[in-house]
């Protein structure tokens, strides 16, 4: 008798234990920001198919971003501590406003900064900077790229002039895969 | 009682008087009340040439007999060793019994040789779910619903099974969720787990909800693990048409879930990752609201709470 309520109780906890891992809620995980790790990437891709001139191809490599995106910076970091361009490290640095900004490769400014577009402008002057923006319209302000949404999808926007005003060669199969601003 | 039969049974049997099919069936039974393997596998020989034997086969007892030594085979071994097809034929013997003979004594021994069966193939079911051994727990699964069947015979059998199969589904998500990269086909099964469930009740809000989570982890993994910073654009456009398919796909399951339980906090945070992976931010941030308004409405109640606790 005492053995048959033994196996009664353990089929009991067994059922309930396995009945509440069903009910209990699998959860997404907010630290998987999609959109930042494909940002990365397209990042990444910019600097393999933009050419930028001789006094930029040694030291580091930097990419700066205006602002405190987390979810974008920790998927640089991880990009930036996997990947080289050529002999180039990969730095990433994050500024709070525009006027912190020094010689960068690539300054990214989140939708939210995008009104610090024109001091941006102004404080890379001669430099070659890649700006990388992703407000609709910004193409037509300055900035060389433009993240655009396209089918639920992450798509780019290239102003070519743009690019080449800060002496940046395009690569031609970078304006296949853009939708061109002029 | 037990004990008397059993020396009864012994003596009957060392005395030699009795060689015949019976004593066969006796001697089955003695051995199934030591418990040692040699003697439980010749226990098995027996009672098998007493269920064919004409005198024997049509007889309650020797079924019921047959039944406990099945049932006593099952439960020798570790649960990751135990044969399914032993709690099968011991099954099969209890009801052949019962058949035979449905007076309430005989029904009653054999019922709870099935109820044995039962516990043993839950525990069974318990102790296997696991990466290595969890075909055993779809066996007894398998088993259990048959057993529960005739236990419960007025039991809705698509509750149990929505609840077993919620179970597995649920487990194997989470094993999958572990390592996604190790456990990839675990994902498929919970997926077809929880099909099971929804095909029976189609308005199961953790069914769906699970489901809704399965394919936007599929589509997560696939962009944070699978996307690879080498890819050129076009491949990184490929991946994210999968992505957007998967996505897609979970929408309509978070939805129903929604639907079903407006007030939910998981599946609020769910729609609102859905539709932020699909660059639907507005639809994004009103999910992200009514999540984070219900936090606030929690708190407010638990203040309310301290507050009355003070007053008392």
């Amino acid at each position: 008798m005492k053995g048959n309520l033994s196996i009664r109780s353990m089929k009991h906890i067994v059922l309930v234990v396995f009945s509440l891992l069903f009910l209990s809620a699998h959860k997404i995980d907010p630290k998987d920001d999609t959109k930042a790790k494909i940002k990365a990437v397209y990042l990444y891709n910019f600097s393999k198919y933009i050419d930028w001139p001789e006094d930029y191809k040694s030291g580091s490599f930097v990419v700066t971003v205006l602002g405190a995106n987390s979810s974008l910076l920790t998927e640089l970091d991880k990009m930036a501590s996997l990947k080289k361009l050529g002999n180039q490290e990969i730095s990433v640095k994050s500024i709070s406003s525009a006027g912190a900004l020094e010689k960068s490769h690539i300054i990214f400014i989140p939708f939210e900064n995008s009104g610090q577009l024109n001091e941006v402008i102004s404080k890379i002057k001669g430099n070659s900077t890649l700006i990388v923006t992703e407000k609709q319209g910004l193409t037509k302000q300055g900035a060389a790229i433009n993240f655009i949404v396209k089918d639920n999808k992450q798509a780019f926007e290239l102003n070519k002039a743009n690019a080449e005003h800060y002496k940046l060669k395009v690569s031609s199969n970078l304006v296949k895969l853009a939708t061109l601003i002029e | 009682m037990y004990k008397k039969i059993v020396v009864f049974l012994l003596l009957s049997l060392f005395t030699g008087v009795i060689y015949a099919q019976l004593d066969k069936l006796r001697a089955a039974y003695i051995f199934t009340t030591q418990q040692d393997k040699l003697n439980l596998d010749s226990a098995r020989i027996l009672i098998n040439e007493a269920s064919v034997f004409p005198e024997t086969m049509n007889d309650a007892q020797t079924w019921y007999f047959r039944g406990f030594i099945y049932k006593e085979l099952f439960k020798r071994k570790q649960a990751a060793s135990r044969e399914a097809k032993n709690a099968e034929e011991a099954f099969k013997s209890c009801r052949k019994s019962i058949e035979l003979d449905s007076t309430a004594d005989n029904k009653a021994n054999n019922v709870q040789i099935i109820k044995s069966l039962s516990a043993l193939s839950n525990n069974t079911f318990g102790e296997t779910l696991d990466t290595i051994n969890y075909p055993k727990a779809l066996e007894c699964l398998a088993l259990q619903k048959k057993l529960v069947k005739f236990l419960k015979p007025a039991a809705s059998m698509d509750s149990i099974e929505v609840n077993y199969e919620g179970i597995m589904g649920s487990y194997f998500q989470m094993i999958y969720e572990k390592n996604p990269k190790k456990n990839t086909k675990f994902i498929n099964l919970a997926e077809e787990a929880y099909n099971k469930v929804l095909i029976l009740e189609p308005k199961n809000i953790s069914a769906n909800y699970n489901m809704g989570i399965i394919y936007y982890n599929q589509a997560v993994s696939l962009i944070m693990n699978k996307l690879d910073y080498d890819f050129d654009l076009a491949t990184l456009n490929d991946i994210q048409d999968e992505a957007l398919s998967w996505f897609k796909k979970s929408l309509p399951y978070m939805e129903k879930a929604y639907q079903l339980n407006p007030r939910r906090k998981e599946t609020l945070i769910g729609l609102s990752g859905i539709y932020y992976s699909l660059h639907e931010n507005d639809k994004s941030q009103q999910f992200q609201k009514l999540s984070q308004d219900m936090d606030g409405q929690i708190e407010k109640k638990d203040n309310q709470k301290e507050i009355d606790k003070g007053n008392h």
